[in-house]
């Protein structure tokens, strides 16, 4: 069951969803939007719960998922797991720490610093000891900056059409994401991956792929 | 999946499903009415639309979110932060939007629409566009009716603005204050005349139009969320509740409130909550266009 906001983020996902999912055996039973903001998500928890599905797969932004995420609490919705996608707060550690119950076991697939990493690591450490929330855009912006470093420095000088040619013949691997080397085609980076993550007791884990994954994954939730 | 799609349209209107959506409804059109009536009082006594309600309502939540962060529950604190609101509204509306006004509406207007301006600016300067929210003990504790769960903070809204609105129609029938607000409201000269001091009553109502913004935003924040622009989610719906009760009219306010709780509900269950609006905005528009004076006229 899709869950997404009527924005163009939340409608255009939920349309990828909808052709792409049924191709892979998945059956979409319900596609239902809200608009953010929203001020209330009984409505939509009752329809959940009518309809039963194994998974919800929510993509709104972070005030409504945890809005939507309380209310399927308090309101007794208990899919087998919810599976964000790329979701504003399903892997956000505000949350997590705000909301330990409401977030115990989602599950998430989004843009994710590598648990392996050791600069990653040492990165998360320094955030945390801020007081900030080290959250998947810290590590996605600290990426994008030492990529940009890289260019300039291959570039040899400040001018932008050679910064941009740069980038262009990029292939840079110095990430602490778990990317591969980023390559652009047609604006598009190649290289991206993001990974499934979910929150056990207080934490955001990597699940899957294997390879980076610091975390088995909880499925389906225990009642 | 569980059940095919017939089952499925079965279910989305059974019973208990719509009679839980009218519950919550008028759980949520209980807030409606507390910030509308909030909306109506200094329309009907001023004859201003406040545009710094939304920011108001918005500043309020920031003042019970960090009520919470210094230990105090929202609910306890909703007491003393509509003192400190009525005690901002009476000063704004006394040293700044009374004086800059000079005597006319749309200078109240422009006003207003600059304060909210303020408002929301310095929230932004201060907090930033962070959304926030709050955990009590009680945030997620349901009343179980054996058909629906009740959300027990949104039943405590209902119950607390029941009260608030029974004190608010205490304090405009039965004291001296209530009625020089309502002389003022009907004739300001006439009331100037037998010596009721129009300035201050002006202050007053703007006063506890901000003291109940302040217990509506003690009401919202255990089950929802504040960043700088909240207020705003809120107020066009006010908009509306205050014209189908009728301009000024706190009794219409309330009714309207939960009424439009009611229908934004049950549009969003059968419409799609991306539309649940859409009842909400045909019923400004009939109102305006059937009934223009509202459910209850325009008296305060």
């Amino acid at each position: 069951m899709l869950v997404h906001e009527d924005g163009l983020f939340g409608s255009g996902l939920a349309k990828l969803l909808q052709t792409e999912l049924p191709k892979r055996g998945f059956e979409v039973i319900d596609t239902l939007s809200h608009p953010t903001p929203a001020r209330d998500m009984s409505n939509l928890a009752l329809q959940i719960r009518a309809k039963n599905p194994d998974l919800v797969i929510p993509s709104s932004y972070y005030g409504e998922f945890v809005l939507l995420a309380r209310t399927m609490q308090q309101q007794r919705v208990r899919p087998k797991a919810i599976y964000a996608v790329l979701n504003g707060a399903a892997s956000n550690f505000r949350f997590v720490k705000e909301f330990p119950e409401a977030a115990q076991y989602v599950l998430d697939t989004n843009h994710w610093y590598d648990p392996r990493n050791a600069t990653a690591i040492a990165l998360k450490k320094e955030v945390d000891g801020q007081g900030k929330f080290f959250t998947y855009n810290v590590a996605l912006n600290y990426s994008a900056v030492l990529l940009l470093a890289d260019a300039i420095e291959r570039a040899g000088s400040a001018d932008r059409a050679k910064i941009i040619a740069a980038l262009e013949t990029s292939t840079f691997a110095g990430h602490i994401m778990p990317y591969g080397p980023t390559k652009f085609v047609n604006g598009q980076n190649m290289g991206a991956a993001p990974v499934n993550t979910q929150v056990q007791n207080g934490d955001i884990k990597v699940i899957f792929p294997d390879a980076f994954a610091d975390a088995k994954p909880v499925f389906p939730v225990p009642a | 999946m569980s059940s095919g799609p017939k089952d499925q349209r079965a279910a989305m209107f059974a019973p208990e499903i719509v009679l839980a959506a009218v519950l919550n409804g008028l759980m949520t059109g209980a807030v409606y009415a507390l910030v509308s009536v909030a909306l109506t009082l200094v329309y009907g006594v001023l004859h201003i639309i406040n545009f710094a309600h939304g920011a108001t309502l918005t500043a309020a939540m920031f003042a019970a979110y960090f009520a919470h962060r210094a230990g105090v529950d929202p609910l306890l604190a909703a007491a003393p932060l509509a003192l400190v609101f009525y005690g901002l509204g009476y000063g704004v509306q006394r040293f700044i939007i009374g004086p800059a006004s000079h005597g006319e509406d749309r200078n109240i207007l422009l006003v207003t629409l600059g304060l909210s301006i303020i408002i929301e600016n310095l929230l932004l300067a201060a907090f930033r566009s962070d959304t926030r929210s709050i955990d009590v003990p009680y945030g997620f504790s349901t009343l179980d009716l054996g058909f629906v769960f009740l959300p027990l903070p949104r039943v405590i809204a209902f119950v607390v603005t029941c009260v608030v609105a029974l004190l608010l129609w205490g304090l405009l029938t039965r004291t001296d204050t209530g009625k020089a607000i309502r002389a003022v409201a009907r004739e300001k000269l006439g009331a100037a005349l037998v010596g009721i001091d129009v300035t201050h009553i002006y202050a007053v109502t703007f006063g506890i139009g901000a003291a109940c913004l302040a217990v509506a935003a003690c009401l919202l924040l255990p089950s929802y969320y504040v960043n700088p622009r909240v207020g705003n989610a809120y107020v066009l719906v006010a908009f509306t509740v205050v014209v189908l009760g009728g301009m000024g009219s706190v009794p219409g306010a309330m009714l309207g409130g939960l009424l439009i709780g009611v229908v934004e509900s049950l549009s969003g269950l059968y419409f799609g909550e991306s539309l649940g609006q859409l009842g909400i905005f045909l019923i400004f528009i009939l109102v305006l266009l059937v009934k223009p004076t509202g459910l209850f006229g325009a008296r305060a």
